[in-house]
This record gives C-alpha cells, structure tokens and sequence, in this order.
C-alpha cells in the first residue's frame, strides 16, 4: 500500500480548521500507526455554480488508516455525507485529491472508479437503496457479480445473510422486509465483497433505535477482517464506538478526537 | 401559469419531446386539410373560368342553335384535339373565339387572346413571339395562359377555324353551363342532349360535373383520407408519449400531492391541477402543430395540384381539421393524463406520504412469482422483472416500436402494391400500340381500320355511379388475353365479360344481367365471364357494341402490335405501352412520395416516443441506476441491462409491427378498392421487412446507448442525494 502524498505517520492529528482557527492537537492512541489505505487533501466540493455555488466541502485533509473506525459527525448542511461519497468515490470532488493504492481516485475514468469501487469499497446507505425487483440474495449476488467474483455467488450471498440474520429471508424482496431487514441486506450487500473500506451514511437513521443498535453492532463486526470503516451519524453515542470521530462544520473539519474520550 | 411552468422546468427535455411529438402529429393530420385547402382554388378556378358542368365530344356536324336543353344558360362547341409536333408529343389544339368565350374561358396571363392563325400556349410550350409548328401550320405565339379545364396539359389555343383545320373538323366538343347544376339537372340535360342528338352524335359518355366543383376533387379526398390515416396513427403514437410523460410527472408529485390533501387540498382541484401539465404540452403541440399542419396540408395540396392539375394553389386553410386536431390533442391529453391524476390523489395519504414512486414491485402476487423465477443471469431477471413492473411503460415501448416498423411496412406496401396494380393494369393487353380516334361518334369504318391493325372500339360509359372503360373488340382478339377466370370469353352473341375485382364490388357473377349506360343509352348485358384485368373493364363483342351505339360497322380504335401507333388520318391519341407505364410510374412515384413524406413523420414521432419512453423510464429508475453504479456498476452494466430489457420489447413491437403494417397496408388498399371499385390488390412488401425490423431495434439500442451515457454522468451519490 502506497500513497503519493507525504502523510505524517506520527501521533498527533492536525485539525484543519482554517489557519485563523486555533489548531487543537489529539494524540492518537496507538503507538504504532497502521498504513494509511486513503489520503485526501484539500478536498473541495461545490454544488452548483455562480451565484448559486455553495461549498460543501471546503479544503479537507483527511487520512484514513487500515482497520481503522472513523465516525464524522456534524450538523446537517455541514458536508459530512459529501465527504463519506467522496471516499467512496461515489462522487468526484471539485478541488483537491483522493489518493488510494497510489492512485488518484478523483482522476480515474468513470469505469476505472467503478471497478475499484467494486472490488473495495462496500456502502451502506440511510435508505438502503436495494433494487426492489431483485431478491435479497440477488441483491448480495449483483454487488458480488460487479466485483468479479464468477462461481459461488449464491452460496456467499446466502452466508452473509446469514451471518445478519436473514438465512430464512433470502429470497425476500426487499417490500417484503422491514426497514431493519432491509438495512441488514445492505450491510450484506456491503460485506459480501469483503472490503477494504465500508463506509455507511447514517446507517441507522430510518430504524427505531434497538434495531439501530444491532445493525451498527453487525457494521462494527466488519473491522475483525480489517476493513476500515467510515460511518456517518448524527448520534454521538454511536460516533463514541469509533477510533476517531471528525467533525464538520461548514464544510470544514472543525476538531477531531478518539472515539470514546468524548 | 407559474406553476405550469415549475413544472416544465423540471423535465424540459421530456416535456420538449412530447410538444414536438404533439406538434408533427397534428402536423400530419393536416393532410385531411388537403381537399379542403384544394378545393378552395380549384372551385375558384371552377368559377373564374366558367368551367362546363357538362362536356362531351361530338361529331361536327351538330347545330347546337336547334338544342332545347331547359336550365342550360350557356353553351359552347369547340374544336379539340391532340397532335404531335416536332417538339410536343400530345399537344393539345383547342379552338377558342376572342370575342364569344362563354366557358371554360382562356385567360392568358400574358399577351392576348389569339386570331386566326396565333396562339395562345399553356406555360412551358413557348413564349410570347415564338412560332409554333402544328401539322405544318406555323401559329404565331401570342399570349401565354391557360384555363383550368386544361391546365394539367401542353396545350395551344387558337382561332376556331384555325382549330378546325388543324385538328380536322371532325373533333367537336360541346361544353355546356347549367343555371342550377346540381347531379340530377345534369344528368336530365345529359339525358335531353341524348335524345336531341340521336345515338350516333357522341360515343363517349359525357363527363358532367356538378355544383362548381372541380373535376379532380373527388379523387383528391380519396388520397388525401388514406394519407390522412397515417395521420392519426402519428396522433395515437403522440398521445402515448404524452400519456407517458405526463404519468411519470404526475407520479412524481405522489408525495407533493399527498401533502396537499393533508393539509386539506380536495381531491378533484387537484385532479385539475395534475392534468393541467398534460393540457399544457398539448397546448404547446397545437401551437406548433397547427401551423405545421397548416404548411403541410398547403405543400400536399400544391405537389398534388402542380402534379395533376398543372395549377399551384393559393395558400390555404381548413378550421374544420384545425378544430378536429384541436379537439384531438386537447382531449386525448385530458383522457391519457386522467388515470395517472386519479391514481395519484387516491393512494390512502399515510402511503402517498412515504411513497417515492408509488410503484413498489413485490406487493402483488405476480410480481412475487416473477421473482421466484431464475430465468437467465442476474441482468436478464433484471430485465424481465422491470419489464413487468413498467408494464404500462413496456406496452408504450412495444407500441411506439410497432407504429414506426408498421408505418414503414404500410408504406412500402403501397409502393409496391401501386406499383404491381400499374404493372398488372396493363398486364393482360397484347397490344404494343394503339390510337384512339378523338372524333366523337365512330368515324372510322370497319374495314378501312381493319388494314391498320386491329379495329376495335374504346369508349366510357357508366355501371351504377362508376365510370366504366367499355372495349367493343373482336371476340378472336389477339390483343388481349383472352382467359377468364369464371365463365367464358366474348363470341359473336350480345354477353359482356367484366372485370373480376369490379364484378365482385358490385356483387354480380356470370349469368348476371349489367346496366351499361352509353352515351347512346343504358344497355343491358348478360355476363358471361369474368376477366383478371385489374381496372373497371366491361368487355363487349365489337360488332355488338358499334350496333349498341347506333353504328354498325364503324370503330374508332386500331391495335397494334407494331412499335409504331397505327395513323388513322384523323386526330387521334395515341399512346404506346412504354409510355402509359411511363404515365402510371410518375403518378405513383407521385402519390408514394406524398406517402413516404407522412410515414416519415409518423416515424419521426415514433422515434421521438421511443426516446422519451427511455429517458422516462431512466428517469424513473434513476436511484436504482445510480445503486447499481455505486455498488461498482460500469457504463456497460447499465448499458447492458437496458438493452436487455427494451430489446425484447422492440422485437415484439417489430412483429407487431410487420403484423400492424401489413394490416393496415391491406386496409388502406380495401379502402381504395372499396372507394375505386378496382381490384387493387395488396403486394407485401416483403423486403422492407428486414430494413424496417433492423431500423426500429437499432434506434432501439442506439437511444439505449445514449441514454445508458447520460444516465451514468451525474455522480451516483448525486442522485441518491436527491432521494432521500
């Protein structure tokens, strides 16, 4: 795993709140840092144009490390999901670089992008987004197809939903499931592919909260085969499950901390 | 108003698809427009020129002074006939007094009317100054004019007595105006002509025209209806686009309206509000399609009109088809946008609040067995179950796609069946040559034709309402062939043989007795057989015939097989196999071009549809799409489950297509058929089939292709951004 940028691999995290902004350092806990699988800088993203331009994400640095638990928090407006889609490389930013497997994501081709989101990245969305006429397993089996997996779809699909508790609902579609079912399917969706990244906006945020909880559980569950994880949320309780929680403001990181220490 | 046009902004490329669709069908229905916007400059013509309401040939020696035909005001002979020059084949003399012109009237355009010796020539024979030789008479060009009687030939117009010497005195035609002339007065006048004359003044059945219309209307109505069918079927295609578009606008606003009623909105003002968007586009059609229409209807008109009529007609209207296409968008667009307005407004509120696009796959029962089945690989379940899930939107697909390979297929078909009816119209004649006496009444004798080829005679007469070609000729003809289909051929007794397609129209068979009405009177046949001959033929034993017009032993045509028309010494047309295909080739290529002009805007529409049927249904899609691109989904993956999916529904729109198109190829040639009384016949044009199948699948894949591009351009998580 190699990176162009030169990232610091020391023990204290800058913020990158604006220069005129007093700069908070956090000491990270791990005597030894893990290699850092993702490197953002400057990330800038605007919608619209013109007059009608708003920045959503403002000259973000970011670096993300393998195995590692990030949350980002922040209030609505404040850029967090646009970040987690660019990391996701589920959307392009305007300004700034992704850096992953020493390539620059925001430079890749439509179909490159695609092909590595395929193969690395597993996303987990508020709404789960399955497609409605395909079945549970066939949603699990598509993500494994695009990845290019060729034998044994069927059998991984069904083990990972096994492995949600959904081994007697494979063949569901996704009207027949409740919200938490549906997002469990996502997660297996998520998983199946055996990421290297998981990055989930605000995974629990259309469940009642004990389903919330088991789902964000089965999530974490996804760091013992060392996935990163990136997770969006509102709720702190949950960012405290993380290594590090980032938060946004306007756009911009504002402080960062480790999970738990909140 | 503001609020209509919020909503056009959200979908203008959709919204511009269905004005345009809109706008060309209702364009193309201005082809019923034609006869309308025709007729207006041809009973103008009719008027201006005092055109006959009844004309027909005479012999020379009539004096029309010791005529009492009651309600005729005016009546005219003139010397008419057809010459070849040097210059001009089919010439066309006609004898016209400067001082006492009562009707058809020549009014030249430029110069003057002609004296004896001048001429006045229809546009494109001469100019002003020019000397035009006719049988070695050298006529000095005076004025260039016409009149519309005949305006869709060469002709010269000239003194009477220089007429009369040109075109041998023999060949008379008496035109006469009727004060009142409605098809009954006439047909009394014709009927007193017949008895004052006596049997031999004319062979020819008189051609009568009533009420100021123009000779060629009643055909140009025919045309125009059967182009006119093509125009609606451009409508139907338009008005499922439109239903389409404004379905899918409307179920969009599922949760917009469901917030309206919670708030206290009533269902029926927003029914009216929904609907408002689909009246809206079709308002926008009618205000291009109108003028579109307008044009169209005065460009039919003119090619028609310049093409038969040799006139170009004014620019005009018709409010009666203006107000039927208005009527047509207006309220197909009120019908085609109902369901989906009250589909909308009656979800129960607590659904139509959560619902994003209302049409969540899995709640019905087939839908759940759809999904049990594993047809295929994960794409092709894909297709199949979006396909079922969209079944409105797959039925509109496999509509558009049938109406554009079937308004190909039909139009071919008419080529080809126009082009074998020509063909075949001719078919049975053996004859290379003939000439056709102009002299009315049967000038020549028996035996003096007999050393020119065949005699026979040629004259119109009429069965029932149809014009009629009734052939006096030797039952041991060698100029026809002479198998029948039913019965037997001529012999020297009184029974007629008659065209099989025009005996079955009118329901008769052999042994059936036919009223034959010649210029004589009607005579009574018996049918002996039935002949394939393809137009409407009555086929009589030659002397049979000359002794039913009162001049036995006389003809007035000789066949020829010789290359060369046989010279009967008297003005004659003439006309040669070659050039009566020649004829019959420029009329259908005429026709088929009016033809191809609206099958091509009719596929123009289907076109139109099928790209906004697919950038609808993309556009319904668009989070699914987007998923699919998340999860690492390529261009081609998106790319390669359209066209899975709409394949399948352009094949089977294809054969319903090829299907539809020779059905409707077959229908329009009954209409013609049941309208002409001819045995027209349907030829399938087989090998549009192929090019019509490939166009239709290969506009298919290629908006597939596009819209596959342009649905993978905007980021996935922008999308999905606007869905939660």
């Amino acid at each position: 795993m190699s990176i162009e940028h030169p990232v610091s691999d020391d023990r204290v995290m800058q913020s990158t709140l604006h220069p005129s902004a007093p700069a908070p350092t956090i000491v990270h806990p791990r005597a030894v840092a893990p290699a850092t699988i993702m490197a953002a800088r400057d990330l800038t993203r605007v919608w619209g144009r013109g007059d009608a331009a708003q920045t959503a994400v403002d000259r973000v640095d970011l670096d993300l490390r393998q195995g590692e638990i990030v949350a980002i928090v922040g209030p609505s407006g404040s850029g967090k999901s646009t970040l987690g889609s660019m990391l996701a490389g589920i959307d392009r930013p305007t300004a700034g670089s992704i850096v992953a497997d020493g390539e620059r994501l925001d430079r890749l081709r439509d179909d490159a992008l695609a092909r590595w989101r395929a193969s690395n990245v597993g996303i987990v969305f508020q709404d789960f987004h399955l497609l409605p006429t395909l079945t549970a397993s066939e949603n699990v089996e598509l993500a494994l197809k695009l990845s290019g997996r060729r034998r044994g779809r069927r059998r991984i699909a069904r083990d990972h939903l096994a492995a949600v508790g959904l081994g007697a609902r494979v063949d569901r579609l996704p009207s027949q499931l409740s919200g938490g079912e549906q997002q469990r399917v996502g997660i297996a969706r998520a998983l199946a592919v055996e990421p290297r990244l998981l990055v989930a906006d605000e995974p629990t945020g259309s469940l009642d909260q004990a389903t919330g909880r088991a789902v964000f559980e089965l999530l974490l569950s996804a760091r013992e085969t060392g996935t990163t994880i990136v997770f969006i949320t509102h709720d702190l309780d949950l960012a405290d499950a993380a290594d590090r929680v980032v938060q946004m403001v306007d756009g911009r990181i504002a402080t960062q901390w480790m999970g738990g220490l909140r | 108003m503001m609020g209509l046009l919020r909503t056009m902004r959200r979908a203008p490329a959709r919204l511009l698809a269905s004005v345009v669709a809109i706008a060309l069908a209702v364009g193309a229905i201005g082809v019923f427009a034609v006869p309308g916007v025709a007729a207006g400059t041809l009973r103008d013509l009719a008027a201006d020129d005092r055109l006959a309401h009844v004309a027909v040939d005479v012999t020379g020696d009539v004096d029309v002074a010791d005529l009492d035909l009651p309600g005729v005001d005016a009546f005219e002979l003139r010397d008419v006939g057809i010459v070849d020059t040097a210059d001009h084949d089919q010439l066309r003399i006609v004898g016209v007094s400067a001082e006492d012109q009562q009707i058809n009237l020549l009014r030249p355009v430029e110069g003057r009317l002609p004296g004896a010796g001048e001429a006045v020539v229809s546009d494109g024979v001469a100019a002003i100054g020019d000397t035009v030789a006719v049988n070695g008479v050298d006529l000095a060009v005076v004025g260039v004019g016409t009149t519309a009687w005949w305006s869709f030939s060469d002709t010269v117009y000239t003194a009477p007595e220089t007429a009369s010497t040109l075109v041998g005195g023999d060949s008379t035609r008496l035109l006469l105006r009727h004060a009142d002339p409605t098809e009954d007065n006439l047909d009394a006048t014709v009927a007193a002509l017949r008895a004052q004359l006596g049997p031999a003044a004319f062979a020819d059945f008189p051609e009568v025209v009533p009420d100021g219309t123009h000779p060629i209307e009643e055909d140009l109505v025919q045309i125009s209806t059967m182009i006119g069918l093509l125009g609606v079927v451009a409508g139907i295609v338009a008005l499922t686009l439109l239903a389409t578009t404004s379905s899918t606008l409307i179920t969009e606003r599922t949760r917009e309206v469901a917030v309206m009623r919670a708030l206290g909105s009533r269902r029926r003002p927003l029914r009216r509000r929904l609907r408002r968007l689909a009246l809206g586009v079709a308002a926008a059609g009618l205000i291009v399609g109108i003028p579109l229409g307008l044009v169209v209807a005065n460009l039919v008109a003119r090619m028609v009109l310049e093409r038969f009529v040799g006139v170009t007609p004014d620019i005009g209207w018709s409010p009666v088809v203006a107000g039927a296409s208005a009527v047509f968008a207006i309220g197909g667009a009120w019908l085609v946008s109902g369901r989906a307005a009250r589909r909308v407004t009656k979800l129960p509120l607590a659904e139509a609040l959560r619902d994003r696009m209302g049409d969540a796959w899995g709640r019905r029962l087939g839908d759940r067995l759809a999904s049990r089945l594993r047809l295929g690989g994960l794409f092709e379940r894909l297709a199949i179950r979006n396909t079922l899930r969209r079944r409105a939107r797959s039925a509109s697909t496999v509509v558009q796609v049938a109406a554009g390979v079937g308004s190909v297929i039909v139009v071919a078909s008419l080529a080809t069946s126009v082009t074998a009816f020509n063909g075949a119209e001719l078919e049975p004649w053996q004859w290379e040559t003939r000439s056709i006496a102009h002299a009315p009444g049967l000038p020549m004798e028996l035996d003096e034709a007999d050393a020119l080829g065949e005699p026979a005679i040629r004259v119109w007469g009429e069965v029932g309402d149809w014009d009629v070609e009734v052939h006096g000729l030797d039952p041991a003809t060698a100029m026809i062939d002479r198998t029948v289909e039913a019965g037997r051929w001529l012999d020297v007794g009184p029974g007629v043989v008659v065209s099989q397609g025009f005996a079955d129209h009118q329901g008769l068979t052999t042994g059936d007795r036919i009223g034959v009405e010649l210029a004589t009177g009607t005579v009574d046949y018996e049918i002996v057989g039935l002949h394939r001959s393809r137009a409407r033929d009555v086929y009589v034993g030659r002397d049979v015939l000359a002794a039913d017009l009162g001049r036995s032993g006389f003809v007035n045509a000789v066949y020829s097989a010789a290359d060369t028309p046989p010279d009967l010494g008297l003005a004659a047309d003439t006309s040669s196999v070659a050039e009566m295909s020649a004829e019959d080739q420029a009329a259908r290529d005429a026709i088929v071009g009016i033809f191809m002009a609206i099958g091509g805007i009719v596929a123009g529409v289907t076109v139109l549809g099928v790209m906004s049927l697919v950038a609808v249904s993309l556009h319904e899609r668009r989070h699914e799409t987007a998923t699919l691109v998340a999860i690492g989904g390529r261009r081609a993956d998106v790319r390669r489950s359209l066209v899975t999916e709409l394949l399948p529904l352009g094949a089977l729109g294809a054969a319903l297509g090829v299907v539809a198109g020779w059905g409707g190829a077959v229908g329009i040639i009954a209409g013609f058929e049941a309208s002409s009384a001819v045995d027209i016949g349907t030829d399938f044009a087989e090998g549009a089939v192929g090019p019509a199948v490939a166009g239709g699948l290969a506009v298919l894949v290629l908006v597939a292709l596009a819209a596959a591009r342009q649905a993978t351009r905007v980021p996935a998580a922008v999308v999905l951004r606007g869905s939660a």
